[in-house]
């Protein structure tokens, strides 16, 4: 077609278009395409007299010309403006293409339409001309005269590659939400329907759908009970419901046509069952073009379905995963957390040449409910406690980390006596407690310049001293309640003596619970004979480690079944 | 071919009949109606666009320059022809806004 020249205003666009029409036309372009490329050369020319000549205060002429070669059309649209680079220029993202209206980025979208409308678009820029170049590959001649699908009629071979596509497309996407979206989009172009809408049974009220995407109302949620509605009807019968005219069918609730604007007229109903032959949702085309839905509608929405119903369970199986993960990385924030509430830092009170310290805390779980503190009430006096929780893993870390807090201030507030103490830590423990656990606990209160021990129990497991000579006494307990299990309880205390050089072992039962694979347990007498052996030799990180293997070897292959804590107190006495 | 603009604002429903091509040349005139219309802050904004053949990304920008006034506005767009709904779609304006075949009645 010969070359046309306009004058580089905004009046030259509708001559553009005609012009591009009619080469549109000539090459055979259907009706879409023809569309496309208008929409393309459109948006090009009026970036190119807005920002090229106006914006820029230039003038000059726009020219256009058709070259229709071998199994192309391209258009040529010339102009003397300021260049212009559509390819350089960024398109909206999806993030921008997602945001609401309102917070939309005005550029871009032009550029975008233009690039998505053609085949190819080139740009060129010399010191004469700037040229934009679209181009459309044309269909081979077989193909474009075969006469496009009727939006009735879609023969097996159509079907088919529907089929394959929506199966591939399918597929790919493993997200959940993604992949609502894409079935929807499927579903309702193979349907040649104007709208789908999918409920999925709500995994947490199983009587009950509920649509997360419905086209056109937005990110409302529908819930529909079983029974209810035809979508609610088709998941409580799991048979297809095809219906002409939706308003003649008692079943149809119009409430959602009156706040979408939508209204619904044909709906083909269908529920989607998975392998196993659990219902999984129901998708409804609605509105087929052109007329009602088939028969043929029916089986074909019936073989899509089996490919939803694959798709679904699998995304709805990685959701869940993905949501394991989050659990698990809460999991591992809380860990973080929990071990930081005890001191980690060893060796220990530095500042405290009397004492040599050394604890650990191996929960079953990533958290526990064991607990091990120490810290200074004056320059002559460390408070230390050791305690297990009733429970394990979350329930049981929250509790521990009231004990231990409660603990703590109550000791640093009164550090007189040790029995008040634990008094008022179970007072507070047994108001807050709507879970019925309880805490066993040993602390006390070591005086440096003697080696005086003044400690309580609360039903814990009885400590052993290693002395210098090799012998190991187990501490005869003064005996009391555990803590949180009864209001208004009094906790008498107890003394031991320790002399310089002499060890204090403190644990939980998960060192004498710890069981191997035969459920026998390592016990008391076990903790015993390691102390005798390495005991007196080994300062208190040795005696943990010394433990640990021991415990490691009996145990063998077999799971952890408790948390597991030491915490050992070596008295070197003042002057040390 | 031109656009041709008849606007009508009954209670809190303002309604724009178009036909004809919205293009960067006919924009304008459509700006300046719905800025008018919005002056009077209506519910909503009903578009009958069965006759509109062609709408460039210059009637996009009207449909954001509404929502950027008046961000709780709801635009329906009255049977648009197929592809200007294909062009809602590929820029995500489709989910913006309400696509009917049926005239909404007056909020």
């Amino acid at each position: 077609m010969d070359a046309l020249t306009l004058p580089g205003n905004l009046d030259a666009l509708s001559p553009i278009r005609d012009y591009v029409k009619a080469a549109a036309d000539t090459a055979g372009l259907d009706h879409t395409a023809t569309y496309n490329l208008l929409l393309a050369v459109d948006e090009i020319a009026t970036n190119v007299v807005v920002h090229g000549y106006e914006e820029a205060g230039l003038q000059g002429d726009i020219s256009i010309a058709a070259k229709n070669e071998e199994n192309r059309l391209v258009i040529e649209l010339l102009d003397h403006g300021k260049s212009y680079d559509p390819n350089l220029h960024k398109e909206p993202d999806d993030e921008g293409l997602l945001k609401e209206l309102s917070d939309r980025p005005i550029g871009g979208l032009g550029i975008m339409l233009a690039k998505d409308g053609v085949d190819d678009l080139q740009y060129q820029s010399t010191e004469l001309e700037n040229v934009h170049r679209f181009i459309v590959h044309l269909k081979p001649a077989a193909e474009a005269a075969k006469p496009a699908p009727t939006p009735t009629v879609l023969d097996d071979h159509g079907k088919l590659e529907i089929l394959l596509r929506i199966s591939k497309s399918l597929g790919l996407e493993i997200r959940l939400d993604p992949l609502l979206q894409l079935i929807v989009s499927e579903v309702t172009r193979a349907m040649q329907a104007e709208r789908t809408t999918l409920f999925l049974v709500d995994r947490r009220k199983p009587d009950q759908l509920v649509s997360r995407v419905a086209e056109g109302v937005g990110a409302q949620e529908i819930r529909v009970l079983f029974g209810f509605g035809i979508a609610g009807t088709t998941a409580k019968i799991r048979q297809t419901i095809n219906i002409p005219d939706a308003y003649n069918d008692s079943r149809f609730n119009p409430v959602f046509d009156k706040s979408s604007g939508f209204r619904t007229r044909s709906i083909l109903s269908m529920p989607i069952i998975d392998q196993a032959g659990v219902l999984i949702g129901v998708v409804q085309a609605l509105n087929k073009k052109g007329g009602v839905f088939t028969k043929g509608d029916e089986e074909f929405l019936d073989a899509i379905c089996v490919h939803l119903g694959i798709a679904l369970k699998r995304a709805e199986m990685v959701d869940l995963y993905l949501q394991s993960q989050i659990v698990t990385k809460s999991l591992e924030l809380a860990k973080e957390i929990q071990m930081g509430l005890v001191p980690k830092d060893f060796p220990a009170l530095p500042e405290f040449k009397e004492v040599d310290i050394f604890a650990t805390i191996i929960p079953t779980y990533e958290v526990g409910g064991d607990l091990y503190d120490f810290f200074p009430l004056d320059k002559d006096r460390i408070c230390f406690i050791i305690g297990d929780v009733s429970d394990k893993g979350i329930p049981a870390a929250l509790f521990m980390a009231m004990t231990r807090t409660a603990f703590k201030m109550s000791a640093i507030a009164s550090p007189d006596a040790i029995g008040p103490t634990m008094a008022r830590v179970n007072q507070f423990l047994c108001e807050s407690n709507p879970q019925q656990m309880f805490v066993t606990a040993l602390a006390g209160i070591l005086d440096l310049r003697t080696g005086l021990v003044e400690y309580a129990d609360a039903g814990h497991e009885p400590p052993f001293i290693v002395q210098p000579s090799g012998a190991v006494l187990k501490v005869e307990k003064v005996g009391g309640i555990v803590l949180g299990f009864m209001p208004g309880q009094e906790f008498t205390s107890g003394t031991m003596q320790l002399n310089p050089g002499d060890t204090l072992v403190l644990y939980t039962d998960g060192v004498t619970e710890a069981m191997n694979v035969d459920h026998e347990l390592f016990g008391a007498e076990a903790i015993e004979k390691t102390l005798l052996r390495t005991g007196h030799t080994a300062d208190s990180e040795g005696i943990i480690k010394a433990l640990l293997e021991d415990m490691g070897s009996f145990v063998g292959e077999a799971h952890q079944s408790d948390d597991i804590t030491m915490l050992v107190i070596q008295y070197r006495g003042r002057g040390a | 071919m031109a656009l041709d603009i008849q606007s009508t604002v009954n209670a809190n429903t303002a309604r724009i009949a178009l036909s004809g091509e919205l293009d960067g040349s006919t924009a304008p005139k459509l700006r300046e109606t719905v800025d008018k219309i919005l002056a009077g802050k209506p519910a909503q904004l009903v578009l009958q666009v069965e006759k509109l053949t062609f709408m460039a990304s210059a009637g996009l920008r009207i449909l954001i320059f509404a929502k950027q006034k008046q961000p709780n506005l709801k635009i329906y767009l009255v049977k648009p022809q197929p592809a200007i709904v294909d062009t809602l779609h590929k820029t995500g304006f489709y989910d913006g806004v309400f696509v009917t075949d049926v005239e909404p009645a007056s909020a």
